[in-house]
């Protein structure tokens, strides 16, 4: 059960748990021995703590629905608890202490300068130039852009799974509940992957192990960051995948990812992700492998997931259609940088950047006829330099000459919406 | 044309709608399931099964349908790539499931297919110049010496600046590589092309411009387009007419406009409601229709209506009778027993 760089309680520890949390505090119960079955019974975040009749320590997770009103988590780090200061703090932020300090929609991500390049033959490419962004508790926010535009390297930066060499994150910070996820430790980050942020794959077909069962792969994040036997984590496992809508889910954890279709494999990960009640889900194009009707049953089940257990979504995808339905607030990016931000009705009401207007516009409506859709010449830029013009400036339609000479910065042209373009394109000309 | 008694035969014009190209007429592809040494033939994947439309020249026929439909195995059908195990196929008035060898080669000219991925489809070993060459030189309808020339005018023609010409397919974006496959289709002057999901693999803002080009190029040209796709709201942008396919059999067809606003197959009703629209404001509004599951087995098709296992609005008379295929509006074609009920929206 030991896995490298991560202390596990082992399975006959039978007299102490250690649970994060209520608000910010760590609880740590001692069960000894001969403790009747029944008196070690309560209920923590969710969790039914309880012996099992041979003495053991163990928790029983009840459902998201029994979690509190954003769906608090269970930790268990080996028995000295595990924490290192830094982990502390983070767990005591992570509290409904910080929802009081923050009011009503406390910030659970702050990043600030974010930059990741990658070193190749032919040169340095700038994947992602300094981004700056916040995602707020139970907000989704869609990040949007095409192949190459640094959005899947931006979230994969935060959680540190850059490859590195070639990649690099070359500055910037990500306050992830007041802990910079950037400067931890290997062993920090671990535990904030899958526990603290899960994340959704684009391709569910390559994403799973395929000599591994489906139960496997489900339990071994429970087993890890929450600390079940191996029981309770099959319990649990097979709880997820009747949440995420599979029938017979018991019996399933046997099978094999090949034995899944490609929508159920989608329903597994979205499970998997979601399977420590993390607070962020970070979902990477969940849905552009699939067919629209099994598209619409993902959306609707993570809908129904975030209503539930409240988890704050960073959605990145393509497709703007999707977003339109789900997101709260809208990023577009494009070259690495990040040249629009609003709310959702907010975008698609009042798109201002030319390159949100051309996405727009590029695509066809169902519910309604174009004549003729608008395209974009040219292709998405790879930057071999951090370009001192506008990345954008090559395709835009409505350049100027102050767009090749300098790189216009993120500006505020209403309230929440932001924009990273010189020409104000009402009327052609340049912003006063 | 040597089948001119036929030729005449299906040349009868559709309603006021010009002269027919392309009829497809219960069109059946089976492939065996084989098991053991002697492959033995144990059941067989129903892919298409029994299909049946007209395409006038100059239309774009819109084919959607989800994985797994048969949509491609249709297209690739029409084209002869799969040998049909029972229905018939008639390009201009010939039959083409009767033709074989020289005579379905001279065909071929006149029928080209662009392919879903543009990675996969060019052959990385071979120029820009030798692929999108080839099919002159496999058909010789002008003088080797002229084919340079031409494979040059032709790339000018879909974006490409021709002095790429000799480089390798890596050396080109996805968008780029499409545009190799549009001009390697349209080398022969084609009158009839199949583009099986051309766009799919594609970026949105390159999807409008091979879309555009599409379209140019049926206007300069007079093409005629059999559009397979999966995604509705390009299709409805592109077509004239459109077919909705499931599980290896048409469900519903009719004009685009009358299919999208007035779609009577709870099936077509469903896939509508599930492609989200780019606006949050119709979004909100939008009533959605989930549909359960996935497409079953084509393998052991269900009883009766096919669809009925994940049809909302099924009943007992869907597992025994199949549904006929019914002109219920003028041009407006259905499979469906409660079609007039307005299904389930």
């Amino acid at each position: 059960m030991a896995k490298p760089g991560i202390k596990e309680v082992p399975p006959t520890a039978k007299s102490r748990i250690v649970v994060a949390g209520p608000p910010g505090q760590l609880l740590v119960r001692e069960i000894p021995d001969e403790f009747p079955p029944h008196a070690c019974s309560s209920q923590v975040n969710g969790y039914n703590l309880k012996s099992s009749p041979r003495g053991q320590a163990g928790a029983e997770w009840l459902g998201p629905r029994h979690a509190g009103p954003r769906g608090r988590r269970f930790h268990r780090f080996g028995p000295s608890g595990g924490l290192t200061d830094q982990m502390a703090t983070l767990r005591q932020a992570s509290g409904p202490q910080m929802l009081r300090d923050l009011g009503s929609s406390p910030r659970v991500l702050d990043v600030t300068d974010l930059a990741t390049q990658f070193k190749t033959p032919d040169g340095i490419v700038h994947a992602v130039n300094g981004v700056s962004f916040h995602l707020d508790q139970g907000e989704t926010l869609g990040i949007v852009g095409e192949s190459g535009c640094g959005k899947s390297v931006t979230v994969l930066s935060l959680l540190r799974l850059i490859p590195s060499p070639p990649g690099e994150i070359v500055r910037g910070r990500a306050d992830f509940l007041g802990v910079d996820l950037l400067q931890m430790s290997q062993d920090e980050i671990r535990r904030v992957r899958g526990a603290q942020i899960g994340m959704v794959f684009q391709d569910p077909m390559t994403s799973f192990n395929p000599v591994l069962t489906m139960g496997r792969q489900l339990t071994e994040p429970l087993e890890i960051h929450l600390g079940m036997t191996k029981t309770q984590a099959n319990e649990r496992a097979a709880e997820l995948l009747e949440m995420v809508g599979i029938a017979n889910a018991a019996d399933r954890l046997k099978d094999y990812p090949h034995q899944f279709s490609g929508g159920m494999r989608q329903r597994v990960m979205i499970a998997m992700g979601l399977s420590c009640t993390p607070q962020i889900l970070i979902a990477d194009e969940p849905t552009t492998a699939l067919d629209v009707t099994i598209q619409a049953q993902i959306i609707e089940l993570i809908k129904r997931l975030r209503d539930e257990i409240g988890m704050a979504i960073i959605w990145i995808t393509h497709d703007l259609g999707i977003i339109a339905g789900l997101a709260d607030r809208v990023m577009v990016m494009y070259g690495g940088y990040i040249i629009e931000q609003a709310p959702v009705k907010e975008l698609y009401a009042n798109p201002q950047h030319p390159y949100t207007i051309g996405l727009l516009g590029s695509l066809p409506r169902l519910d309604q006829q174009r004549e003729r859709l608008t395209s974009i010449e040219g292709m998405p830029p790879i930057l071999l330099e951090d370009p001192k013009y506008c990345p954008f400036a090559a395709r835009c339609s409505f350049v100027q000459d102050r767009c090749r000479r300098e790189n216009p910065p993120l500006m505020s042209v209403a309230p929440q919406h932001e924009i990273a373009c010189w020409v104000d394109v009402r009327t052609g000309r340049l912003r006063a | 044309m040597t089948d001119t008694a036929a030729a005449v035969d299906s040349r009868t014009a559709t309603a006021a709608n010009g002269k027919v190209l392309l009829k497809v007429e219960g069109l059946v592809k089976h492939f065996p399931i084989t098991r053991g040494v002697i492959q033995r033939t144990v059941g067989a994947v129903r892919a298409v099964d029994g299909v049946s439309f007209e395409v006038v020249t100059g239309e774009t026929f819109g084919l959607v349908g989800e994985s797994g439909c048969g949509k491609s195995t249709t297209g690739r059908t029409i084209l002869q790539l799969y040998r049909p195990t029972a229905g018939h196929v008639w390009f201009d008035g010939v039959d083409l499931t009767r033709l074989k060898g020289n005579e379905l080669r001279l065909m071929r000219r006149h029928m080209q297919m662009i392919f879903q991925d543009p990675y996969a489809s060019l052959n990385p070993r071979m120029t820009i110049n030798d692929i999108v060459g080839e099919p002159l030189l496999v058909h010789d309808i002008i003088p080797r010496s002229e084919i340079p020339g031409r494979v040059r005018e032709l790339l000018r023609l879909v974006g490409l600046n021709p002095s790429l010409s000799n480089r390798y397919p890596h050396e080109f974006s996805g968008g780029q590589r499409q545009r190799i496959g549009v001009a390697r289709a349209v080398a022969l002057q084609p009158r009839l092309i199949i583009c099986d999901e051309p766009i799919s693999a594609l970026d949105v803002s390159i999807q409008a411009q091979v879309v555009n080009l599409l379209e140019d190029l049926q206007d300069r040209f007079h093409l005629t387009y059999v559009f397979i796709a999966h995604d509705l709201s390009m299709v409805r942008h592109i077509s004239d007419r459109v077919a909705v396919m499931y599980l290896g059999i048409l469900v519903e067809m009719a004009e685009r406009d009358e299919i999208y606003l007035h779609p009577l197959h709870p099936y077509t009703q469903a896939l509508l409601s599930a492609v989200p629209v780019a606006d949050p404001l119709v979004e909100e509004k939008r009533r959605r229709v989930i549909l359960e599951g996935e497409v079953p087995s084509p393998i052991n098709p269900p009883s009766g209506c096919r669809f009925r296992t994940r049809c909302p609005i099924a009943q007992e008379r869907c597992a025994q009778e199949v549904p006929a295929w019914r002109e219920l509006r003028p041009g407006h074609w259905v499979a469906c027993h409660y079609a007039e009920g307005g299904g389930i929206m």
